[in-house]
């Protein structure tokens, strides 16, 4: 099916040539794996000292950190920016955390969270409006290292004041996250 | 009968992928680098003509490698291991056009200015090691187009696998195959 119409096969065999690989990308892509090597093999050690609870107690404690966590975040009215939000449903084989973003911005009519995690689409992530110009949405996230930044009013690209930056590839500011993979 | 056995033999059997990402889920980071030096190129192929940029396909073929590690390290065990990679490296290649995409788009509702206008360039095929009018010829085609055309006749998947790997329907697939083969004929036609 789909036989490739002869006065392309020259061009598909170019096409088909392997480009040459740089030292730097491969070693760049060696430490990478070596890292995440590394933090595989913390995140096992990890495990294999954890306390063995039994699940009536540990309900109790996954309990009461929630509640403590979520007082926390509902005491410092100046925190801002992204936060660890409380554990979602104990899903072994799906390590998402989810994640609060949060910003304070009381002129906006509008606020999308743009990033790694959503293709960098404004229409994807749209934050909700809260009392006090607080915009918020809670993001489940896979563990790892994400860009990103909020965009106001459909046009405004605003990185989070609270968050480390980087700059992106044109010169604007964006923010970074890091997820952990911690577990309760 | 005598036989005469040479003072040295040497086999060298290669390890399938199959051995590879068995080793790998059981944590050897070995096999996952044999992994590595089996695939790298042929997705970075892939990488640097849907994306049309050396750096961007680099990046985006190194981090779909690293989900893959991750991926085989949470216990996960594909059943074929190159198709399963390949859905990775182009769901990487998608994020990385959207986001530059989008960039490129919030930059110029924004109007920041023309030294960050020109940091953006419109998006172009990386001509390094093809024709200027091959990838010239590439890079009109649509991304969709594109990318169907790459993993049929360049990467010789199957249907199914591209299917897996695109979320689109065999039958759309084949369509497009087909159109992207047609306008890069066409387009190459025009440049001789």
């Amino acid at each position: 099916m789909n036989e490739l119409d002869p006065r392309l096969h020259a061009a598909v065999a170019r096409l088909r040539e392997l480009p040459a690989e740089r030292d730097t990308a491969r070693a760049a892509l060696r430490a990478c794996i070596a890292a995440e090597a590394m933090e595989t093999g913390r995140r096992s050690a990890t495990r294999s000292r954890g306390v063995v609870l039994a699940p009536a107690r540990a309900f109790l404690i996954a309990a009461a950190l929630v509640l403590a966590t979520s007082a926390l975040w509902l005491s410092v009215p100046g925190l801002r920016g992204l936060r660890a939000g409380p554990p979602g449903p104990a899903t072994a084989r799906t390590p998402v955390q989810p994640v609060q973003f949060v910003l304070v911005a009381r002129d906006a009519r509008a606020v999308a969270v743009v990033g790694d995690f959503n293709d960098w689409n404004p229409d994807a992530t749209l934050l909700a409006p809260g009392p006090g110009g607080v915009w918020s949405v809670v993001v489940p996230l896979a563990p790892g290292r994400f860009a990103y930044s909020y965009v106001v009013n459909g046009d405004e690209w605003r990185a989070d004041p609270v968050a480390p930056r980087e700059t992106d590839d044109y010169g604007r500011p964006s923010s970074v996250l890091f997820v952990s993979s911690t577990e309760m | 009968m005598t036989f005469h056995l040479p003072s040295r033999v040497s086999i060298t059997v290669e390890a399938s992928d199959d051995d590879l990402v068995e080793r790998a889920v059981s944590g050897s980071v070995t096999a996952f680098e044999s992994l590595v030096d089996r695939y790298y190129r042929r997705c970075l192929r892939f990488a640097v003509r849907q994306l049309g940029s050396r750096e961007d396909a680099e990046e985006a073929v190194q981090d779909a490698f690293v989900r893959a590690y991750r991926s085989l390290g949470n216990g996960g065990r594909p059943q074929r291991f190159r198709p399963w990679l390949m859905a990775i490296v182009v769901n990487r290649c998608r994020t990385y056009r959207a986001k530059n995409r989008t960039r490129r788009a919030l930059i110029q509702r924004l109007s920041i200015g023309a030294a960050v206008r020109r940091a953006a360039p419109p998006e172009r095929i990386d001509g390094d090691d093809l024709s200027p009018a091959l990838a010239h010829a590439l890079s009109r085609l649509s991304p969709g187009l594109r990318e169907a055309f790459l993993l049929k006749h360049v990467e010789e998947l199957t249907y199914e696998a591209m299917a897996n790997a695109t979320g689109i329907r065999i039958s759309a697939l084949k369509m497009r195959v087909k159109r992207a083969g047609e306008r890069l004929a066409r387009e190459l036609e025009s440049a001789e």
